[in-house]
């Protein structure tokens, strides 16, 4: 599963500058600018991201919460 | 590893804010406050997620051996993340920095915190830990992905 892309923060992004007032004609290219970033920082995350080893596992499932770095 | 640094994000920034034909006086100075807000959301959600409990493991009864043999999930926000609230004043903090003052700023910094932090939420909503972690004497011994 892929990190959140562009296009499904887009519409995101321009109700929260409409929500905040931001009306501007630049609104809509600042919105897709910001969405674009977005989606781009969590791709790294997706892709850098680690589970910690040190995850207690009983038979069957992992039996406590883990961490990422 | 670190969060993506903020100087990997101002460079996404930068070619988003030029694709997006924002070339005005202010474009550079709000992608690297964008950039910075990005860079300390992305820190706060590493130090703050949560795998959860629960990721299928296939291991031997007797001697706790095997690997995780299914997807993990991680916790959303607020609990396994910031939400915008906390982010607004870090946004509104580097838009300062970066000479941005006007009437806006505080609505811009709304707007910006609260695309990461929905980004944030849809992450932990869509990511998955993946399987095939290595598992000795009942405890998980390699590092574990996401997908």
């Amino acid at each position: 599963m892929p990190a959140p892309t562009q296009s499904q923060l887009g519409s995101i992004v321009e109700a929260l500058c409409q929500s905040e007032g931001l009306t501007g004609e630049h609104a809509p290219d600042l919105a897709e600018a910001i969405a674009e970033t977005v989606a781009g920082a969590l791709d790294l995350l997706l892709k850098q991201a680690l589970v910690l080893p040190g995850i207690a596992v009983a038979p069957g499932s992992t039996a406590a919460p883990g961490r990422l770095q | 590893m670190p969060a993506p640094p903020a100087a990997a994000i101002e460079s996404l920034a930068r070619n988003a804010f030029q694709s997006a034909g924002l070339e005005g006086e202010h474009a550079g100075d709000i992608a690297v406050a964008v950039a910075k807000t990005g860079a300390q959301a992305l820190a706060l959600f590493l130090a703050q997620a949560m795998v959860l409990p629960g990721i299928p493991a296939a291991i031997d009864p007797m001697s706790g051996s095997g690997s995780t043999a299914g997807p993990g999930k991680l916790l959303p926000p607020p609990a396994g993340g910031p939400i915008a609230p906390q982010l607004r004043g870090l946004a509104l903090a580097n838009l300062h920095a970066a000479g941005i003052q006007g009437e806006d700023a505080a609505a811009l910094a709304a707007v910006i915190a609260g695309a990461f932090a929905q980004g944030l939420a849809l992450f932990c909503a869509s990511a998955m830990i993946s399987p095939g972690i290595a598992v000795a004497g009942f405890v998980t011994t390699a590092p574990g992905r996401l997908m």
